[in-house]
């Protein structure tokens, strides 16, 4: 099956990363790690939420936060839209759940190249999610497998996933500059807010430039 | 604090952000919107390597890799043993 296939490289990485997150969540939210895991299935925002916990943050703030690390879903979704008209309004629901930043680059790249249909990002939305939840419930269970140094670099491997697929993104020269741009703006804007907002003006500069070089 | 009500909140956000585009006419502009992928993956990427530290020379290892060969998983490997030799060589 090429979802399992294609779904194995993020079924690693979420695993090993939701066991880690497991580990430290258990000393705040018990096997309410779990239920977060189950219901939000967003790295980040889970990590900042746990951070926040820690620093007695208000619900509020948190949730205002998670809001705006994961807005840029909106973006996603909305790209992901256009593979999606005539399918119903349910399965719509139920793929939406499962759209992360790993799921949409795996699932954007096959639906460009025509060998995606609803089904395979279902499949592969769902085995991700399973590595997901199954992985946060072990690291509460199972809290010391890894020694300490190992453990510190494997979120690691989700950049190193985001680059691999930079690379693949990038086709023409219009995409480097959107990237570049995007790029450069992220590092420098506030965070929180710096995904969203350089993610669009590296599409505005992508747009832009396509139109001086046609 | 209430845990539950922070997770049942976190999944409402997120979960609207991801159904919205999906189940409503979300539209964007079509010129602009195929540049979402290298715009957001770079978004994420660059603030975590930009510091020039070792995440930096691995990165660069990974990029490099990548251009080579799209596996994911071998990008995933690289990076992650990579940024694991460089911390123990302590050369920064």
């Amino acid at each position: 099956m090429r979802s399992f296939k294609d779904s194995l490289p993020i079924v690693v990485s979420y695993f090993s990363i939701s066991t880690a997150f497991g580990m430290i969540a258990k000393d705040y939210l018990g096997f309410q790690a779990i239920l977060m895991s189950a219901l939000v299935f967003a790295g980040a925002a889970q990590f900042i939420a746990l951070q926040m916990i820690a620093n007695k943050n208000p619900s509020a703030l948190i949730v205002l936060t998670t809001f705006l690390v994961n807005s840029r879903h909106l973006l996603m979704s909305s790209y992901l839209a256009r593979f999606y008209r005539g399918i119903s309004r349910k399965i719509r629901a139920i793929v939406s759940f499962g759209i992360t930043d790993e799921t949409f680059a795996v699932a954007s790249k096959r639906f460009l190249e025509n060998e995606a249909d609803y089904k395979y990002n279902l499949q592969l939305n769902f085995f991700s999610y399973l590595a997901w939840v199954s992985g946060t419930a072990l690291g509460i269970f199972f809290g010391t497998i890894l020694p300490d140094d190992v453990s510190r670099v494997l979120p690691f491997g989700l950049t190193a996933l985001f680059i691999s697929i930079l690379v693949s993104s990038v086709r023409q020269k219009s995409d480097l500059i959107a990237a570049l741009t995007a790029g450069v703006f992220a590092v420098f804007l506030p965070s929180g807010w710096n995904i969203v907002v350089a993610s669009l003006i590296g599409c505005f500069a992508g747009g832009v430039a396509e139109r001086w070089m046609r | 604090m209430d845990a539950l009500i922070v997770i049942l909140g976190m999944f409402a956000v997120t979960y609207f952000s991801r159904a919205l585009p999906m189940l409503k006419d979300f539209k964007l502009e079509n010129r602009y919107i195929k540049y979402i992928p290298p715009s957001i993956f770079a978004a994420l990427v660059f603030p975590d390597v930009m510091r020039f530290d070792e995440k930096t020379m691995a990165a660069l290892i990974v990029l490099l890799i990548s251009i080579k060969n799209r596996n994911l998983l071998l990008a995933m490997l690289v990076g992650v043993i990579s940024l694991y030799l460089l911390q123990k060589a302590e050369i920064f």
